[in-house]
């Protein structure tokens, strides 16, 4: 083969004295490969996971705030819009306990339980569910039937809105559930007969359906999956949405400890009621806590910059521990060829151009380890992904950025490139005459 | 090069005062004993080492003064082409790779022509079927023919042969003396260090290297 490029001859020479040089090569690279790889792995799935939270967060209502409150009355959400200037504001109050609706035989036989979360509303367009955190207010439209309307309120109808999956999980279908009656504390159907110590009953007759929220595709996943899974106390709990007025009636001491999500008319009038709650020192006060979807996102932002830093705190220890660990194996294999370096010296080669070739021999392997690292690592975010969603039922999105991919390798290549130098600088400066005579 | 003195200790001079010049297309042949300080001789002249003290001019460059790594490390590159007594093939490198190594630091352009001399000589020493194997997989006799390659190659202003013949047959070493004869007549300054006093090269220059000094042989 001819070669009458110097390039080529370079390139081929970097190429032949990189694989030479073998301990130094599958020790290399099994260092950047494995730091690489922890390192993107590491940004991959904390992005994943703080994106898949400002996903959820996202699709908030954004003139809602969730708020929780100690005190046992609606009276204390009254009393925090006490001297209020809000055009229009609706409360959710939601239960705190799970009520049972029915339980039936699964198709394996075993014995599956719904419960419900019961939601006192005054409006329908914005429908909460919990996420694991927080109960989170989502924006929402009527599918079938018509919502919770002010009628209702007024009258104490014993009317519930259910979602889309909650209609199919009990009835089939959005068409059937219209009209259908469900007994809280009873099951479906009618209202059986009550002995004094049973817990009150109360039929409630389905009026809406409406879409479902981020959240229910999730719950969709992990119902079935308890249901697979054929555990014997399979517990599916759903949310029901009826007037507040017949909620406060029927339940006058639902549960000591509630959340309320109010939502106002505008997010100006959000932001001041959040506002108005937080004291100087930045706590609040008079409720247990308050979100709103800024604070939310504010927190999320917070954490993933946190996390991050650890993160790369982390990684630059490794990088100083793994660098280390590169200085000795290059240093020895460096010793190996001083020799050939006093040859290239002694044909013209100047110090620098022998730094610059064991630099580029070290930037052949890390690179190379480094794209092997970035593809492991995708590989292994893929399969915990579907290990997280399939298995454990968390809502996860995988969410790969550039700076994923190209942060990790830069570091490889960085961390190789200034460690491995070290000793090609050493390497270099051994006058030609003893580099030739080095055994 | 006049007055160049080496020491490696302070005391001990391994070249005392010694003075040497050679014109483009003269060939100097070296003898002297072992340990006499052939090699510190060479390695200077070679610019591999530098001098404790004396005048070295080369092309007109005062490289003692000079002192320049970057000069320096030009003219070995450029200039000056060696055979070592061990060869100093890079065994994992290619026959071809090993000889064209110097291009790997110069100016020079890989042209054609320089291929076309690599295949000359390769088959002048009879090493063209090696051209694509391994250093490492060599002979003795091989490893210091593709030396000699590798030196003349660029055809410097000087090459610097010792022992080139050390490992080679009766006409092996013919062939070499008679290269080294062939790039002398073409203008290359050549410097031969051995122990066989039978070299055949009468147009050669004859120095004994003795305590530290060059004497010319008549």
């Amino acid at each position: 083969m001819k070669s009458n490029n110097r390039f080529v001859l370079y390139i081929r020479n970097i190429f032949v004295m990189t694989k030479s040089s073998k301990i130094r090569f599958i020790l290399t690279f099994i260092g950047i490969l494995f730091s690489v790889f922890g390192f993107a792995f590491a940004l991959i799935i904390s992005d994943s996971y703080f994106e898949s939270r400002r996903d959820i967060y996202s699709s908030f209502a954004s003139n809602s705030l969730l708020i929780s409150s100690n005190q046992p009355s609606e009276d204390k959400i009254n009393l925090f819009l006490e001297n209020k200037n809000y055009s229009s504001v609706f409360i959710d109050v939601i239960s705190k306990n799970y009520y049972f609706i029915d339980s039936f035989d699964s198709i394996n036989g075993q014995s599956v339980s719904i419960t419900t979360t019961l939601h006192g509303v005054e409006t329908t367009e914005v429908v909460s569910q919990y996420d694991g955190m927080h109960y989170m207010p989502f924006l929402s439209s009527i599918k079938n039937g018509r919502g919770i309307n002010w009628g209702d309120i007024q009258s104490k109808e014993k009317t519930v809105m259910i979602d889309e999956y909650t209609a199919e999980l009990l009835y089939g279908s959005i068409k059937d559930a219209i009209g259908q009656s469900i007994v809280i504390d009873g099951g479906r159907g009618l209202v059986s007969e009550q002995t004094s110590s049973s817990p009150q009953k109360h039929s409630f007759i389905i009026s809406g359906v409406c879409e479902n929220s981020k959240l229910t595709e999730h719950n969709r996943v992990e119902n079935r999956k308890k249901i697979k899974k054929g555990s014997d106390n399979v517990i599916i709990n759903i949310d029901l949405y009826c007037p507040i007025s017949t909620i406060f009636d029927l339940y006058p001491d639902l549960d000591y400890y509630r959340n309320y999500i109010v939502t106002f008319g505008s997010q100006n009038e959000a932001n001041d009621f959040y506002n108005k709650t937080i004291d100087t020192n930045g706590n609040q006060y008079g409720i247990s806590y308050i979100v709103s979807k800024d604070s939310l996102m504010a927190d999320i932002t917070l954490q993933m910059k946190e996390t991050k830093r650890i993160i790369v705190l982390g990684i630059l220890l490794l990088s100083f521990i793994f660098g280390i660990s590169i200085i000795s194996v290059v240093f020895f294999a460096t010793k190996e060829r001083i020799p050939e370096i006093g040859i290239r010296k002694a044909f013209g080669a100047e110090k620098l151009d022998i730094v610059f070739q064991i630099f580029c021999e070290m930037l052949l392997i890390s690179g190379l380890a480094s794209i092997i690292g970035v593809f492991a690592a995708l590989y292994f975010s893929k399969l915990l992904e579907y290990y997280l969603i399939n298995e454990l039922c968390i809502y996860f999105v995988l969410n790969i950025t550039a700076g994923d991919i190209v942060t990790p390798i830069f570091v490889g290549v960085l961390q190789s490139a200034i460690f491995g130098m070290i000793p090609g600088i050493y390497g270099a400066s051994i006058p030609i005459t003893d580099a030739l005579k080095f055994e | 090069m006049s007055g160049i003195s080496k020491t490696y200790d302070g005391n001990k001079f391994v070249l005392n005062d010694l003075s040497f010049s050679l014109c483009l297309g003269e060939i100097a042949i070296i003898m002297g004993p072992s340990g006499s300080g052939k090699s510190t001789f060479l390695n200077i002249l070679g610019l591999l080492d530098k001098a404790s003290s004396g005048k070295y001019l080369f092309n007109g460059n005062d490289l003692c003064e000079k002192r320049n790594k970057k000069l320096y490390s030009f003219i070995r590159g450029e200039k000056i082409g060696f055979v070592f007594q061990s060869y100093y093939l890079i065994e994992t490198l290619t026959v071809r790779d090993n000889i064209m190594m110097p291009f790997l630091y110069s100016d020079t352009k890989i042209t054609d022509e320089i291929e076309d001399h690599i295949s000359e000589y390769a088959q002048l020493f009879g090493v063209t079927e090696l051209l694509d194997k391994k250093a490492s997989l060599l002979s003795g006799g091989e490893r210091q023919r593709v030396a000699i390659i590798r030196a003349m190659i660029k055809k410097p202003c000087l090459v610097i042969a010792d022992e080139p013949t050390g490992n080679l047959d009766e006409k092996n070493g013919e062939t070499v003396i008679n290269a080294f004869r062939k790039i002398a007549g073409a203008g290359t300054a050549v410097v031969i260090v051995t122990h066989n006093s039978g070299i055949n090269c009468p147009e050669g220059k004859r120095f004994q290297l003795c305590e530290g000094k060059l004497h010319e042989i008549k």
